[in-house]
């Protein structure tokens, strides 16, 4: 019988800890530094200071990269997977437990930030709407690097380029350019990060059904990887 | 328990330009119970064969099922005590660590992990490593951890690729020991090794690969002993001249004063031996001059 690996959880998390946790916990130092630094300033509608919103929209996109970097990659190139996997452990629930687990640290480090945020800005700082869009964002960008993790040690930095051309064209597109051709066709295929701004209201209706299902066909899509490509790709690798 | 039919890998480049053979219509039983070495020259294809048993690997011909299932799903089920050619394990942990995070991925009962990893710290003599980070263990340390690992859950399919390489001669001698210990009758045990010697005392079987193919499988252990007419040397003193007379087939070994070769069956040289005793010679000395795995060894990989 195939059980999730559940009896490790316990390890995975002092690993996620002990690795990516120091960079999240970094990157929400340097936040809550400059929140405490910072002016606030509030916009004119929701009150919600924009350059807070900036900021956490950073901390997530940061805090997304640096959880699920490596993720299923490390094991593979430094050989750990011959080890973890001649036990009882199916490796695609092993790596949907260690994703779902870098989705909860996402969560609590956002949490955290956001709080630190909220004590700057106020109330108005609605932190159920951040968490939620951060939840979304993982999806999208965690599982865009789960999946690019499950095929390329350099997961990560193409994390970081979809990021960036996703940015990129967005920008181009609100100054009215980029709409058509090749630029609107790669705007269109990129997982929709636009769509789960922290700052922008959480989506509904079609474009929530288009976030949730981008990001499910992107954990999807890891999954079916990491079961159907031979763990090894070499005798002793 | 272990059946492999026609098993063939061969690795391709990214676009198929470039194939290197690296297992051909290879067809093995290991039935539960049994102990089987696998030898072979670097390259023969051995740990293509473990990779696959362990379903790290597809094969691209034939087949192999353990216990009547796929490899990675039965290892997936029921797990495998694996001992690696290198040992794969993250630096910064420590011995008690890695142990402990086995137990509990091998299935170990949360209550039982700690009296389990603690036994292994006992048995493969970890005791003074226990808090050491892996990076700081020695070649021959780091080589019992691997074999603790490996063994620390309870699995009837056991691999071991070159367990004894880096041991010292005592831990040489008591992995001996533990892979008796180790045997049951519903356990298969299998074990990659370059050392012919050590394999001929631990296994039932001997399968020889040679470039990707499986030459021979030999029969290994005393009983087999009993089958073939083999090469002797023995060393005697007293009553030396009738060494001639009981082994007409003997002949000095040049430059070593009394030592003889004799070919025979071992009961046939029993009896000599009793004779040669009772007329009062005293045998210092009487080994194989080399083992009948070396002598199949030797003929596979040369062709004979």
């Amino acid at each position: 019988m195939i059980t999730p690996p559940l009896r490790y959880l316990r390890w995975m998390a002092w690993d996620l800890a002990r690795g990516p946790g120091l960079g999240m916990a970094a990157v929400g130092v340097l936040a809550i530094v400059l929140f405490s630094s910072l002016t606030v300033v509030t916009s004119g509608t929701g009150g919600e200071a924009p350059i807070f919103l900036a900021i956490l929209d950073f901390t997530v996109t940061a805090f997304a990269l640096l959880a699920t970097a490596g993720m299923v990659s490390a094991d593979f190139t430094l050989g750990y997977y011959r080890t973890l996997f001649a036990r009882p452990v199916s490796p695609p629930l092993y790596y949907l437990q260690r994703w779902l687990l870098g989705g909860a640290a996402v969560l609590v480090a956002t949490s955290v930030v956001g709080l630190a945020a909220a004590r700057r800005v106020g109330p108005d700082l609605q932190m159920a709407r951040i968490l939620a869009q951060a939840a979304l964002y993982y999806l999208l960008l965690g599982g865009l690097v789960f999946l690019l993790s499950t095929v390329s040690r350099r997961d990560w930095l193409i994390g970081v380029l979809v990021v960036a051309a996703h940015g990129g064209l967005g920008l181009a597109r609100s100054l009215g350019a980029a709409a058509t051709g090749a630029a609107a066709v790669l705007y269109a295929v990129l997982p929709p990060l636009g769509l789960v701004d922290v700052a922008d209201p959480v989506p509904t209706g079609g474009a929530l059904v288009h976030v949730v299902g981008y990001g499910l066909a992107l954990v999807g899509a890891a999954l079916a990887v990491i079961r159907l490509r031979p763990l090894a790709r070499g005798a002793r690798e | 328990m272990i059946e492999i039919a026609a098993l063939g890998k061969t690795y391709r480049s990214l676009f198929g330009s470039r194939t290197v053979p690296a297992l051909d219509n290879v067809t093995l039983r290991v039935a539960p119970g049994e102990v089987v070495g696998v030898a072979g020259p670097n390259g023969a294809g051995k740990s293509t064969l473990i990779s696959i048993l362990l379903g790290f690997l597809k094969p691209t011909g034939g087949q192999a099922r353990i216990a009547g299932q796929a490899p990675r799903a039965y290892v997936e089920s029921r797990g495998a005590s694996y001992l690696p050619e290198l040992l794969p394990l993250p630096p910064r942990w420590t011995t008690e660590t890695a142990l402990r995070r086995h137990a509990t991925l091998a299935g170990v009962p949360a209550e039982a992990v700690a009296a389990r990893a603690q036994h292994m710290v006992e048995w493969l003599g970890l005791e003074e490593h226990r808090k050491k980070d892996v990076r700081q263990l020695s070649k021959g340390t780091l080589q019992r951890l691997g074999l603790a690992q490996a063994l620390i859950g309870d699995s009837d399919l056991v691999v071991l690729d070159e367990p004894t390489h880096g041991l010292d001669p005592l831990w040489t001698q008591r992995f001996r020991d533990i892979v008796r210990e180790l045997r049951r009758p519903a356990r298969c045990i299998l074990i990659a090794s370059h050392d012919l010697a050590e394999l001929e005392r631990l296994a039932d079987r001997v399968a020889i690969l040679h470039q990707g193919r499986l030459e021979r499988v030999v029969s290994a252990g005393v009983a087999a002993a009993d089958e073939e007419p083999a090469v002797y040397r023995i060393s005697v003193t007293g009553a030396a001249e009738m060494i001639a007379r009981i082994f007409p087939s003997a002949t000095p070994v040049e430059g070593r004063a009394n030592e003889w070769r004799l070919r025979g069956r071992v009961p046939e040289l029993n009896r000599g031996l009793s004779e040669l005793i009772a007329a009062g010679a005293v045998v210092v000395a009487f080994a194989p001059e080399s083992s009948r795995l070396e002598s199949e060894f030797r003929a596979a990989v040369e062709g004979r």
